[in-house]
Parts: C-alpha cells; structure tokens; sequence
C-alpha cells in the first residue's frame, strides 16, 4: 500500500511542454483515472510514476520517499501497456516470472508465485504457450499476470484496454475493477475513454493541454464540471453549447436570456454582466414536461427536427431554433422525423454557464 | 487467361536463364573434378565420359586440404563472432541511446562501407606489421571484422529500431538494464538478422584471398583460398585437381547458409504486440 504525489511536476522536451506543474495526491488504495484528450500529457504523467520519463522539474513521492532518481525497478511499481509488450520468445509461464527471475528470486517461490497468479487469472492452461498463440484477452491477461507477480505497490494501466473489441473491454474491464478490489493497492490507470473512466474510478483526473482540468469523483466531474473544457469532454453524447447574455436588474437580480426567453438567476451566479456561453446536455433536453421525472423549473420552447438518428434504446435528435442548434436525446419509442415542429423543454437545474473568456464554470444549481 | 500463361513462360525462361549463369559454373566444376586434363580441355562443360575419382581422392588424401580448411574455419568463425557481436552491440546503443554527437559517430561506421578493401591493403599491412599480428590470425580476423562492422551495423540497426519500444519499457520495469536486455529480449528475438548478417561476413571472409596472402607467409597459416595457390603451384596445369579443391572447399559455406537459411524468416516477433 503507498500513496503517490506530485509536487509542482513538470515535462519539457526541447520544443515542447508536455506537463505544466502538476498538484496531485493519490491515495493509498486508490484507483485513480488519468483521462484527456490524445497529447494532454496523461500518459507521461504516468511513464513519469514508472521512471521510464525523467522528470524536468519538482518531484514525485511514492510512500513519501522521492522518486526522481530511482530506476523503475526500484520504485516498487508494475506496469501494463498498451500493447501488452509481452516477451515474444518466452512462454507465458516466464514472462509472468521474468522481473522475479531478475530479482533473484528463488525458483521454487518463483515458481508458486507464477501458479498462483495464473490461477487468479485463470491463465493456468496456458502457461507452455507463447504470445503468438494467445487471443487479445489472454494476451492482456498474462500482461497483467506480469505485473501482479511481483506483489508491487502501485499498478500503473497504460491504455491497456484500447487494443480490444467492445465486448472484450467490457469483460476486462469488469475483470480489471475486480481485481482492484480484492488486492486493494494503489491504481493509476490512463485512458481516453471516459466510460472506462467513469466505471473504473474512484476519482478522475481530466486533463488538458499538460494542465489538471479537474479531479473528482466520477460522478461529480459529470454533473459539475468546472469547466468548458471538462463539460464539452465528458458525457456522451457532447454538451450542448449555446451563446446567452446575462444583465443585471435595478433591484440586482440576474438574468440570462437566451434563445429569446428571459431567465432568473439565483444568487449563486458568480460570473460578470455580459455574453456568456451555456452548457446543457442532450438528457436534460426533454419532450413533453411528463417525462421530466422532479419538479423542477423548466424553459420551454419552440423547435424544429433538423435530423433524427437512432442509437438503440434511446434516439438523438438535432433541433434548431433561429440560428442556434442543439442536440436532444430521447426515448427511441417516440416516432420523430426531420422537419417536424415540436415544443421542448429544457431542465434548467441543469444549466450550466460558463465564462467566455476563461471558460470557468459561473453557476451551477446544486441539487 | 492465354495471356497470363504466356506471361508465366517468359518469366520461368528468364529465371532459368539467370539460374543458369550462377549454375553452369559451380556445376562445371564439379564435374571438371571428374575429368582427366584432356577431357577438359576438349569437354569442358558436359558430364565427364570416364568418371576418374582419383583426383577427389587425392586432394581428400592431401593433409593439407585439411590444414587450410581449419584454418579457414577458425579465421571466418572468428570473425564472425567479433563482428555479430561487436555489430549488434553498437548498433543497439545507436538504436536505444541518443548521446552527444551519436549521428556522427554512426556515419563514421557506415563509412567503411564507401572504402574499397583493396585500396587500403597497403597502409593496412604497415599497421598489422606494426602492430607485430603479421603471420598471426589476428592479422586477418581484426581487419575483416572492422571492414565487416558497417554493412552489420547498418542492418541490425534497422532492425533493432522495429522492435517494439514498449518491449523495453516493459523490460526496464521488470528489472532491466540495457546490457540484460540486449541479451535477454534483443538477441532471442534477432535470429532472422543474426542470420543474414551472419551469412554475409561467413562467406565474405571463408572467400577472402588479398588479405590473408598479404598478412600470411607461414604456409602452415594459410587458408583454403591461399591453398589454392599451392595447388596450382605444384601441379602447374592440373586444373582437375584444383577444380576438385574448390568444389570441396565450397561446401561449409553453402552448409552454413543452408542451416541459416531456415532461421531468415519473418515473423518471429509476433505475439509481443497487437499485430
């Protein structure tokens, strides 16, 4: 069991900055989720963990020993890539035993220690295979065979889930939190799928551009995100995002109008008078006020169908009003098709409003 | 359908051809080891009319045969040794280890290859006598492995960069340095360049005459390719027997490149990688 943490960590290559000074602690036990975009550093963020990046500039601790000048293998830590990068030539039974043999281990607790992970994983039946003659899943399974042997303190996840088809990372997937569960140690897993994240986690880190966007439980980062960024990243189908102008009345209330309609704002609106940019998502967008299953406040207003796309249970349809357009998501049972006019209603304890320039999140109703 | 059936034709006439110039020779010495001087010179292609052993039988017979045949062999497995190893070695630090001035020390062994070995025979010698290996195999394995580094550098550096990076990343976490990995992942994993590299500086040395007849005298030293020489010195005009020699002395090369030939194939990387 260790914790992790980032002081002021940063990346440079010559010509780029990859991490701009990371803040960052990672519990003992924890799984935490490094989730952005391609090229938003979380993936050296991680190689910086495993000591396979130097780091340009502060510091990271593992159990509250500094790390920076260690080598991987004496950072107490167990990787699994991407490209499971098992050894070609060696069969599954000593790639899972290759880091103790070079730890010196002795080879008949080498040996059980092999036996009792493959067992775990239910690799057993093929520990005389080699790589070559395994499919995608056993693949990665031995590759996290591979890291588990070795009882080390933190695991690191490096996208180790891209490389399968849908069903098979569902399965891994459920395979992977399960483990974390039953070992309970440190998890630090990368990936761009923000269902994977979202599944996985027990806090997430976006981030952006080399910068943390935000961290939090995956749950809050979806319902409250603290920025434009992290709003228009998370949540599948994307956000919403329309232009709205808030003013301020004699008697300083504020009020947002947007798409032609005047809204009051609570006290809690922390932005400036001006334009400003609204976030709502397609779930938040509905038909009739029935469906809207709490009793809160909704806007409603005039809309046409510009397109109409199923996706299984649930349809996305593309509404415009003047000049904006939006995306809805609703129930599949209902028969819609383009060019229909319809009233809708938007759940406006679901609006978000985020500054233009900084993309802050201003106001958020809290429920 | 006509078409491509006569397309077929010209390209089996024209293989057959090329077979041919590499062929007829090698055969023609076979069986010109068969034959006596005067069927040679009237029959110089065509199977022999009296099979006449004798003259294979004498040059087996020949201690000296197998002097420079083991000669021969402990020179080209030297070689080939140094060169694998000393080859493999740099190009792995070339392909995993950016240092200061790395380029030019890379285009400083490829460079090699741009020098003819004739042209340097001479200020060659004057360094292998200076530096005492004259009569020495030294004086022939060192110089053959130094003009053999660049071609091997050149491919198995190639050849390392294909590899997967993340084999070595997962390599530095398991508890590697760069020495057991070279070792451990990088050569298992390198038959198929071993081997080409290896059938190349094999042959290239087992053939090569300038450098031995410059770097030898002591006739105990000398190679098969220098042997030869003694051969035609002895019995002037007594081509059967010399085409006999050859024919006998070609063997180990064309037994290595068999046994190699298995190794160069593809695919011997599968499985690391999603592939």
């Amino acid at each position: 069991m260790a914790t992790v943490e980032f002081k002021q960590v940063h990346k440079t290559y010559p010509g780029a900055h990859i991490v701009k000074g990371i803040d960052l602690k990672i519990e003992s036990g924890e799984f935490l989720v490094l989730l952005g975009p391609s090229g938003c550093g979380k993936s050296t963020t991680l190689r910086m963990i495993a000591g396979l990046e130097d780091i340009s500039e502060g510091c990271i601790e593992i159990d509250q020993q500094v790390v920076n000048d260690l080598e991987p293998k004496e950072r107490n830590i167990a990787m699994v890539f991407q490209s499971y990068a098992l050894y070609p030539h060696l069969s599954v039974y000593k790639n899972i035993g290759f880091g103790l043999r070079l730890a010196k281990v002795d080879k008949q607790i080498i040996d059980s220690k092999v036996r009792d992970v493959a067992e775990l994983l239910e690799l057993t039946p093929l520990l005389d295979r080699k790589p070559k003659d395994l499919s995608g899943g056993q693949r990665q399974r031995v590759a996290m065979g591979r890291a588990m042997v070795r009882t080390p303190n933190v695991f690191l996840f490096d996208e180790p889930l891209s490389n399968l088809d849908a069903k098979l990372r569902h399965t891994m997937r459920a395979e992977i939190r399960q483990l974390h569960d039953q070992l309970k140690k440190t998890t630090v897993y990368v990936t761009h799928d923000q269902v994977e994240a979202m599944t996985l986690a027990d806090r997430v880190v976006i981030m952006h551009e080399g910068h943390i966007a935000q961290i939090g439980k995956p749950r809050d980062v979806f319902l409250h995100p603290q920025s434009k960024f992290v709003a228009g990243f998370i949540g599948s189908p994307t956000m919403n995002f329309l232009k709205g102008d808030v003013r301020i009345d004699d008697s300083s209330n504020y009020w947002l109008n947007f798409a032609g309609n005047d809204v009051q704002l609570d006290q809690s609106y922390s932005g400036n008078v001006g334009e400003v940019d609204l976030g709502i998502r397609p779930s938040d967008i509905y038909l009739s006020p029935k469906t809207c299953s709490h009793n809160n406040p909704l806007h409603e207003f005039e809309a046409n169908i510009d397109s109409y796309e199923l996706l299984g249970a649930t349809a996305l349809i593309v509404v415009s009003r003047g000049e904006q357009s939006f995306k809805v998501e609703v129930s599949a049972n209902y028969a819609l098709e383009s060019g229909q006019a319809m009233t809708l209603h938007i759940d406006l304890s679901q609006l978000h409003i985020f500054d233009t320039q900084s993309g802050a999140a201003v106001y958020r109703v809290i429920n | 359908m006509k078409k491509r059936f006569m397309n077929d034709w010209v390209k089996i006439c024209y293989l057959m051809l090329i077979a041919g110039f590499v062929l007829v020779p090698l055969l023609a010495a076979v069986l010109g080891g068969f034959k006596s001087l005067g069927e040679l010179q009237s029959n110089p292609i065509g199977l022999p009319n009296n099979w006449e052993f004798e003259h294979y039988g004498a040059v087996l017979n020949n201690p000296f045969l197998w002097n420079s045949m083991k000669n021969s062999f402990v020179i080209s497995s030297m070689t080939l040794i140094l060169t694998l190893l000393g080859g493999a070695m740099t190009a792995f630090t070339f392909s995993h280890i950016r240092f200061v001035g790395h380029r030019y020390v890379y285009s400083y062994f490829l460079l090699g290859m741009m020098f003819p070995f004739a042209t340097g025979i001479l200020p060659l010698f004057i360094k292998i006598r200076d530096l005492g290996l004259l009569d020495s195999f030294y004086g022939v394995v060192i110089p053959q492995v130094a003009f053999g580094l660049a071609m091997a550098i050149l491919l198995f550096k190639t050849f390392f960069e294909q590899l997967p990076a993340e084999l070595f990343d997962a390599a530095r976490v398991d508890g590697c340095g760069y020495a057991r990995f070279f070792f451990e992942i990088v050569i298992p994993l390198s038959t198929p360049i071993l081997a080409t590299v290896g059938v190349f500086v094999l042959v290239t040395s087992w053939n090569n005459y300038l450098l031995p007849l410059v770097v030898l005298n002591n006739s105990d030293l000398y190679p098969w390719t220098l042997g030869i020489m003694q051969y035609q010195g002895e019995f002037a005009v007594e081509w059967n027997k010399v085409l006999a020699y050859v024919s006998i002395t070609v063997l180990p090369a064309l037994a290595f490149f068999i046994v190699a030939q298995k190794y160069i194939v593809a695919g011997l990387t599968g499985g690391a990688v999603k592939g």
